[in-house]
C-alpha cells in the first residue's frame, strides 16, 4: 500500500520534470550537482549553511502538513498506513540534506532534522476556514499567498534576527535578511492563471513596472526595519547592509521578469539556474536583465 | 457594439466555430443557447481574446478586453487568497477602487475565508461580483445560473435587467431556457460551430417549444431498451 503511493508520487514528479524538457535522469544529475554545491557551501559557511538547509527543511516539512492534503490522505489509508506514508515522506525530502549534514559531521542538526521530520508527520495545519491575516491585504496576490504559506518560516528567521541583535552577531542579522528576502523572491513561482492576465487593463511594459515596484515595496516591507535596526547596532557594517539592500533591488525585479518569461507555465529548471547565477554575482543582472525584459515584455503581449 | 465577421476557430483539426458573423448592439441582451461542445464557451474566450481566432472581432471599445467583464463557466481562484482579496485583485487590474465592499457585498458572501473553500454556487457568485464591481461596458456571462440558489438567481436576473438599462451588451449562455426568456433581447442558437437561428423576444415561446420537439425526437425509451 505504502509502496504503491510513493511509486505514484515518484510517477507524478516524474512527469513534473518532464514538463520542463529535461530528461529525469539529468534532473537527478542536476539535483546531485546541487547537493555537491551545497556540500561545498557547507564547508565554508558551516554555522550559516547549517541554519539554512535546517530552515529550508522545516519549510517543505511545513509545505507537506497542510489539512486538505492530509484529510485525503487519512481518508484514503488506514490510519497506521497513513503514518507510515507521512513518515516515508518526510525522511525522503530530508534525506539528500541529512547525507550532507552527517558528512560534515553536524550531528546536532541532525538530529534537529530528524526530531522535525518525525513530528511534522503527526501534524497537520488548517487552511481553509478564517484567513490568516497579512499586511498585503490588497496586492499584490503573490504576497498574500507566499505570506500564508511562509509565515513559520518568517517567524523563524525573525526571531532568530532577534537573537543576533542580543548576542551582537551582526553577520547572523543579515543572514536572516538575506533568507527573508529570498522566500520573498520563491513567491514569484507561483504562476499567474491567464485570466488574471488577461484581465489586467495595463500594457505589458506598465504590468511589469508594477509588479516590480509593488514587488520591491512588499519585500522592504518585510526587510527594511531589520535592516534600518541593523544600522542603528552595527552601523560600522553599513556596507554589508547595503549590499543586501542592493541585492532585494536587482534580484526582485529579476525574478519577476523570469516568471513572466516562463508565464503561464511556472519558473522552472532554466530560469532558476539563471536565478542562482546571478545570486551568486549579482552585477550579471545587469547585463542579463534587459534581455528577459525583452522576452517577458514580448510574452505578456499576448496576453494584455 | 461587437461585430464578428466570418469569425472561425479550430483546435488542430477540429473546427469549433464556423464561420460566424454577427452583430451585438449595444444595450442589448444576447441569450446563446446550444448543446455541449457545440462552441459557446470558445466563441466567448474568442471574443474576450483569450483564444485566438481567424475572421474579424470589431467593437467600438477600445480596447474592447479593457471593457468586458468576463464570467467564465468554471472560475478559477489560486488558494489561500480569500474572497475579498480576489475581488480587490480584479478591480484594481482594471484601476478601479472600491470601497465599502463590505455594502457593496449583495450574495452576503464569507469574503474573508479563502476563495478556493467556496461552494460552486459561491466561487460563481464571488466571480461575478468581482466582474460587476469592474464596472464594464460589456459583459458575457459564460452560464452565470449554474450552481447558484433560488435567491441569487432571481438577484441575477433582476441585475442583468439593470444592467440593460444602463446601456450595457450582455452575451450570456444558460441552459435553462426560463433565465434567457426573462432577460434577453434575441436568443441565438448555436449549432455545429454555427449559428443556426437567431429568435427575438416574441417568438421566444414558439422558440422553446419547437427545442423541446426536437430534442425529444431522440428517442429517450432506448435507454431502458432490454439488452437480450
Amino acid at each position: 500500500m505504502v509502496s504503491n503511493y510513493l511509486k505514484l508520487q515518484y510517477r507524478l514528479l516524474s512527469r513534473h520534470i518532464k514538463d520542463t524538457g529535461l530528461p529525469v535522469v539529468a534532473a537527478f544529475l542536476l539535483l546531485l550537482a546541487l547537493g555537491y554545491a551545497v556540500y561545498h557551501a557547507l564547508a565554508q559557511y558551516p554555522i550559516f549553511g547549517c541554519y539554512a538547509i535546517v530552515l529550508g527543511n522545516f519549510q517543505m516539512l511545513f509545505l507537506l502538513t497542510e489539512k486538505n492534503r492530509n484529510d485525503f490522505l487519512k481518508n484514503t489509508f488506514r490510519k497506521i498506513d497513513f503514518h507510515k506514508i507521512r513518515l516515508w515522506e518526510n525522511s525522503l525530502l530530508i534525506s539528500p540534506s541529512l547525507v550532507i549534514l552527517l558528512l560534515h559531521d553536524q550531528w546536532w542538526y541532525v538530529c534537529l532534522l530528524a526530531v522535525l521530520s518525525i513530528v511534522f508527520a503527526f501534524l497537520s495545519f488548517r487552511t481553509f476556514g478564517r484567513s490568516i491575516p497579512t499586511p498585503f491585504t490588497k496586492q499584490p496576490f503573490e504576497f498574500i499567498i507566499g505570506f500564508r504559506r511562509s509565515y513559520l518560516l518568517l517567524l523563524v528567521l525573525y526571531v532568530l534576527a532577534g537573537i543576533g541583535f542580543y548576542v551582537g552577531n551582526p553577520n547572523l542579522v543579515l543572514f536572516c535578511v538575506a533568507c527573508i528576502a529570498l522566500t520573498c523572491i520563491c513567491y514569484y513561482q507561483l504562476p499567474e492563471p491567464i485570466f488574471y492576465l488577461w484581465n489586467d487593463h495595463h500594457t505589458a511594459k506598465g504590468f511589469l513596472m508594477r509588479k516590480f515596484g509593488r514587488g520591491i515595496l512588499h519585500c522592504l516591507l518585510l526587510t527594511l526595519p531589520l535592516l534600518l535596526i541593523f544600522v542603528l547596532f552595527f552601523p560600522a557594517d553599513w556596507f554589508n547592509a547595503g549590499i543586501v539592500l542592493a541585492g532585494i533591488l536587482l534580484l526582485l525585479p529579476f525574478a519577476i521578469t523570469l516568471k513572466y518569461v516562463a508565464s503561464p507555465r511556472e519558473i522552472n529548471f532554466p530560469e532558476v539556474f539563471v536565478l542562482i547565477l546571478c545570486f551568486s554575482f549579482y552585477p550579471l543582472i545587469l547585463a542579463l536583465l534587459p534581455f528577459y525584459y525583452i522576452k517577458a515584455i514580448s510574452n505578456l503581449k499576448n496576453h494584455l | 457594439m461587437i461585430e464578428l465577421t466570418n469569425l472561425s476557430k479550430s483546435f488542430g483539426q477540429h473546427r469549433v466555430l464556423r464561420q460566424i458573423s454577427y452583430t451585438f448592439a449595444t444595450g442589448k441582451a444576447y441569450g446563446i443557447v446550444g448543446e455541449n461542445g457545440a462552441g459557446k464557451t470558445t466563441l466567448f474566450r474568442c471574443i474576450a481574446g483569450l483564444e485566438s481566432a481567424e475572421g474579424g472581432i470589431k467593437s467600438d471599445l477600445r480596447p474592447l478586453k479593457n471593457n468586458l467583464g468576463y464570467l467564465t463557466a468554471d472560475p478559477y481562484f489560486l488558494a489561500k487568497l480569500t474572497g475579498e482579496e480576489y475581488i480587490y485583485l480584479m478591480t484594481d487590474a482594471r484601476g478601479k477602487k472600491i470601497r465599502n465592499l463590505n455594502e457593496r457585498n449583495i450574495f452576503d458572501l464569507p469574503l474573508r475565508e479563502y476563495a478556493s473553500s467556496y461552494s460552486t454556487g459561491m466561487k460563481k457568485k464571488l466571480a461575478l461580483t468581482a466582474t460587476l464591481l469592474q464596472d464594464n461596458s460589456c459583459y458575457i456571462l459564460d452560464e452565470p445560473f449554474n450552481g447558484i440558489d433560488l435567491q441569487s438567481s432571481v438577484i441575477l436576473t433582476e441585475i442583468i435587467l439593470r444592467l440593460k438599462g444602463m446601456g450595457k451588451t450582455i452575451l450570456i449562455s444558460s441552459h435553462i431556457f426560463s433565465t434567457l426568456k426573462d432577460t434577453c433581447d434575441d436568443i441565438l442558437l448555436l449549432e455545429a460551430g454555427g449559428i443556426s437561428q437567431s429568435v427575438s423576444s416574441d417568438a421566444f415561446d414558439h422558440f422553446e417549444e419547437e427545442m423541446k420537439e426536437r430534442i425529444l425526437k431522440k428517442d429517450i425509451d432506448k435507454l431502458w431498451q432490454q439488452d437480450f
